[in-house]
C-alpha cells in the first residue's frame, strides 16, 4: 500500500464576496461542497488543458481570515440580512426610488476570506510540477470563482510529499498553514447525542448553546458556596454547524428547465452537521483535515466527508439491487 | 345539517365582505343607507353560500399546494413542482428532513389563502375537511351534497396535495452538479421551511426570557438554582419579503417573514483586541482565566495515586491544550508586532523579541539557540503558573514533572518558530 500522500498547497487565496449562506439555517463559512466544487472545477479545467491525468482526490480547507457582511444596529441583539424581491430596478421602481422610496432588493449574505487549500493529487510527475504550477496560477488569475466569490490574490502553489507517520514531512506542511484554522468534521458529536436519544436538531443546538450551571461547593472553612459556571458542552474547541452535502428528496429523472438535459436530475436539500475549526499544528495525520466526495445511494446522500468509509454494508447493497 | 365550523367560517367571510364593502361606500359617499347595506349583505350571502364557495374553491385549488420544501425561499419568483417529502430516513448524524406532521403551503396568489384555511377546518368529529376528502368519507359527502358532481369536486379540491407527474425545476433555483463515480447528478437545491421554522421555535424557547427569568436572576445574585439554563448567541435574523410574507409561504407568514441563522464563522485573530507585550509575553498577553481550568485538571491528575495510560494521556492532553493556547496567542501577537512595537518603550527580552516580532522571521528559521532558551522559559512558566493557580493546594513539582513538561513543549518545537 502506498503510504505517501502527494499534496499541492494553494496558499492564502483571498476570496472577495463569497457566499456565506451555506444552508437555509447557517450563515458564515461557505459550505464544504463549495470548496470541493471549486477544486473539482480546477481539475476539469486542467484536464482540458493537456493535463488529462490530474485528479484531485481530497481537499483540506484552512481559514486564515474571515469577515462576514451582515448588519447589526446599535441596539440590536442579533445580526440581520434581508432577502427580498427583484435584484434590478424596473422603470416603475426607479420612479419610486426618485420619489424617496427605496425599491425592494435581494441582499445575499456575503463574506470575504483568506483561505489555503491543500489538495491530494495523482497524475502529476516531478518534471511537470513547474508547468502545472504555472497553469494553476493562470487559471486562478483568469475566470475561476470560489464559493461564488472572486479571487483577488494568492501565493505561489507548492508541492509536498507526506509519508504516513513521518512527523517531519507533516510539520513542513502544517507550518505553512499557520496561523489558520482547518475545518474538520465532528459528526461523531451528533451521532453520540442522537444515540443518547436526542433528535438531530437538539443534538446540534446542545453543542452550540452555552450551558449555565450552578452547584454548591464547600470552601476551606467548610461553608457552602454557590458557584455558577457558563460553558459549552465541549468546552475546548470551536464547534460550528456546517453544511456538508445534500439529501435527495425526489427520484432521479428528468425535469423541465434543468441546466443540462443529459444529466439525471432530482430535488435536494442541504444537510447540516457539526464541524470544528482547529489549528493545523495539532494534527497527527494529514487525513484528519482532508475531505472527499462520498455518495450514499441507499440513503440518497451526496456528501463531503472526511474518511472514505464504505457506508453501505453488504446486506444494504444486496437490498438495493433487489429493491 | 351543516357542520357548525363550516357555518361559522362562511359567516365570517360574509361579515368581512360586508364590512369591507360598507367601508368602501362610506369612504366614497360619506354615509350608507339601509337599502344599500341590504344589497351588499345579500350579494355577500350569495357569494359565500356553500355551493358557490365550494365551486370557487374547486376552480382555484390548483393555485394552492402543500409542500415541505417551498422553492420561493430560493427566489420569490421561482416556480417549480411542489415537493412533498415525508419519509422516514436512517439518520447518520445530519439535520435533514424526515417524517413530520408539519406542512407548509404555497399560494400562487395570496387571495387563495382562505381556500387552504377552509380545507383545514376541523369538523365536529375532530378530523379536518382535507382528511375527510382523502379518506372519501361519508361525512363530507353529506355536507357537500349541495354540489351536483361530488366526485369531480373532490378530485379538484385534492389538487392541493396531488403530485404532478411533470417535474419542473426553475432557472432561479440553484442547480448543482454533484460527482457520482464517473458521472454527475444534477441537484436542484431547495430549502426545508419546516426545519427552518422548527429551529426558530427551539431557539426562541432556549433564549426565552420569560421561561428563564428566575434562573437568570439567581445567577445574577449568585443564588442556588436547580437545573440551570441555556443561552444561544451570535444569531442572525433573515427576512424573507417581510412586507408580504404570504408571497413566500404559509409558514413564512405565520413567522412574520423572519427566520434565524446559526453562526458558522471560523475563529479569527482580532487585531484590535491584541496588545504587543512591552516587557513579558506571559504576563501581559496571557490571562490567568484562559488557562486556569487546564491547570486545575492537571492538579486532579497529579493527585491521583495510581498511574495508567489513560491518566498519562489526559495529562498530556491538558498540557498540549495549554501549549496550543500559547501558540494561538503567539500568532495573534505576531500579527500586531509591526504596528505596536516601539523600541524606545519596550523592555522585552531578546528571546521573546526574536520569538514574537515579525522582523525576526528569518532569524527564527536560521538559529536554534533562542528556541532552546524559550523552551526553558515556557517550562519554568508552566511550573510557576501551576503553583500560582492552585495556590496553597499545589503539589511541589519534582524534576520528573519538569522534564515531562519540557518533553511536551519539545514536541511542539517546530510550531514555536
Amino acid at each position: 500500500m502506498n503510504n505517501i500522500k502527494r499534496l499541492l498547497l494553494l496558499p492564502h487565496i483571498k476570496v472577495h464576496n463569497a457566499n456565506a449562506l451555506s444552508s437555509p439555517f447557517t450563515i458564515g463559512f461557505p459550505a464544504m461542497t463549495a470548496w470541493l466544487g471549486a477544486v473539482h472545477a480546477l481539475q476539469r479545467k486542467l484536464n482540458t488543458q493537456g493535463c488529462s491525468d490530474i485528479q484531485f482526490n481530497s481537499v483540506a480547507v484552512i481559514s486564515h481570515q474571515f469577515e462576514l457582511q451582515t448588519y447589526k444596529g446599535a441596539e440590536d441583539n442579533v445580526n440581520s440580512i434581508i432577502i427580498a424581491k427583484r435584484p434590478s430596478f424596473t422603470k416603475k421602481e426607479l420612479t419610486k426610488f426618485n420619489s424617496g422610496k427605496a425599491p425592494t432588493f435581494i441582499e445575499e449574505a456575503r463574506c470575504h476570506l483568506d483561505v489555503s487549500l491543500v489538495l491530494e493529487y495523482t497524475g502529476i510527475e516531478k518534471d511537470d510540477e513547474s508547468e502545472v504550477r504555472e497553469k494553476i496560477a493562470h487559471l486562478l488569475n483568469s475566470n475561476m470563482k470560489m464559493a461564488g466569490g472572486d479571487i483577488l490574490t494568492f501565493k505561489a502553489p507548492q508541492f509536498f510529499k507526506v509519508e504516513n507517520g513521518n512527523t517531519t514531512d507533516l510539520n513542513a506542511l502544517t507550518r505553512k498553514l499557520m496561523p489558520g484554522y482547518a475545518l474538520i468534521e465532528r459528526r461523531d458529536l451528533m451521532t453520540e447525542a442522537m444515540a443518547a436519544g436526542q433528535d438531530a436538531m437538539d443534538a446540534l443546538l446542545d453543542n452550540l448553546v452555552i450551558h449555565h450551571h450552578c452547584e454548591k461547593v464547600a470552601d476551606e472553612m467548610n461553608e457552602e458556596k454557590v458557584v455558577w459556571t457558563s460553558k459549552r458542552k465541549n468546552n475546548k474547541g470551536w464547534i460550528v454547524p456546517i453544511a456538508t452535502g445534500f439529501h435527495g428528496l425526489t427520484e432521479l429523472g428528468e425535469a423541465k428547465n434543468q441546466r443540462d438535459p443529459n444529466t439525471p436530475h432530482r430535488f435536494a436539500e442541504s444537510v447540516v452537521t457539526l464541524g470544528e475549526f482547529k489549528m493545523p499544528h495539532s494534527i497527527k495525520l494529514i487525513d484528519e483535515i482532508l475531505w472527499r466526495y462520498q455518495t450514499d445511494q441507499t440513503n440518497n446522500l451526496y456528501l463531503c466527508a472526511q474518511t472514505q468509509k464504505n457506508i453501505q454494508t453488504e446486506q444494504e447493497i444486496e437490498n438495493a439491487y433487489y429493491a | 345539517m351543516l357542520d357548525p365550523t363550516i357555518q361559522e367560517f362562511l359567516q365570517g367571510r360574509i361579515d368581512r365582505r360586508v364590512e369591507f364593502k360598507c367601508k368602501e361606500v362610506i369612504k366614497k359617499n360619506g354615509v350608507i343607507d339601509e337599502s344599500e347595506k341590504l344589497v351588499i349583505e345579500n350579494s355577500a350571502k350569495d357569494e359565500y353560500n356553500l355551493k358557490n364557495w365550494l365551486l370557487y374553491c374547486a376552480k382555484n385549488a390548483n393555485g394552492v399546494s402543500m409542500t415541505t420544501h417551498p422553492c420561493k425561499y430560493s427566489h420569490p419568483d421561482a416556480q417549480t413542482t411542489s415537493i412533498y417529502f415525508n419519509k422516514k430516513v436512517d439518520n447518520k448524524g445530519f439535520v435533514q428532513s424526515s417524517i413530520s406532521n408539519n406542512t407548509d403551503v404555497l399560494f400562487s396568489t395570496a387571495a387563495y389563502m382562505p381556500i387552504y384555511s377552509f380545507l383545514r377546518l376541523v369538523l365536529i368529529d375532530g378530523k379536518d375537511i382535507l382528511e375527510h376528502l382523502m379518506n372519501d368519507s361519508e361525512v363530507v359527502r353529506k355536507q357537500f351534497s349541495i354540489v351536483d358532481d361530488y366526485d369531480l369536486l373532490k378530485t379538484q379540491l385534492l389538487e392541493v396535495i396531488s403530485n404532478n407527474t411533470d417535474v419542473v425545476t426553475s432557472e432561479k433555483v440553484k442547480q448543482v452538479y454533484f460527482p457520482v463515480y464517473d458521472d454527475y447528478h444534477l441537484l436542484s437545491v431547495v430549502s426545508s421551511s419546516i426545519i427552518m421554522f422548527d429551529l426558530k421555535k427551539r431557539i426562541k424557547h432556549i433564549n426565552s426570557f420569560e421561561i428563564n427569568e428566575s434562573k437568570i436572576k439567581a445567577k445574577k445574585d449568585n443564588l442556588f438554582c436547580e437545573g440551570g439554563y441555556k443561552t444561544l448567541f451570535d444569531l442572525t435574523i433573515q427576512g424573507h419579503v417581510k412586507s408580504n410574507p404570504q408571497c413566500i409561504s404559509q409558514l413564512n407568514k405565520d413567522n412574520f417573514g423572519e427566520s434565524y441563522l446559526l453562526s458558522s464563522c471560523p475563529p479569527c485573530i482580532e487585531k484590535r483586541n491584541v496588545h504587543f507585550p512591552k516587557s513579558d509575553f506571559f504576563i501581559e498577553s496571557f490571562k490567568k482565566y484562559e488557562y486556569a481550568d487546564n491547570f486545575k485538571a492537571l492538579h486532579k491528575l497529579f493527585k491521583t495515586d495510581y498511574n495508567n495510560i489513560k491518566l498519562r494521556d489526559a495529562r498530556d492532553r491538558n498540557l498540549q491544550q495549554i501549549i496550543d493556547l500559547i501558540i494561538e496567542k503567539m500568532w495573534s501577537v505576531r500579527a500586531v508586532s509591526q504596528a505596536q512595537f516601539h523600541a524606545d518603550t519596550s523592555s522585552l527580552s531578546s528571546v521573546q523579541m526574536t520569538w514574537l516580532h515579525s522582523d525576526f522571521a528569518d532569524e527564527r528559521e536560521k538559529s536554534e539557540q533562542w528556541l532552546n532558551l524559550l523552551i526553558t522559559e515556557i517550562s519554568t512558566w508552566l511550573t510557576r503558573s501551576y503553583e500560582k493557580v492552585l495556590d496553597k493546594k499545589a503539589i511541589k513539582l519534582g524534576d520528573a514533572e519538569r522534564l515531562h513538561f519540557a518533553e511536551v513543549i519539545e514536541r511542539n518545537r517546530e510550531f514555536l518558530k
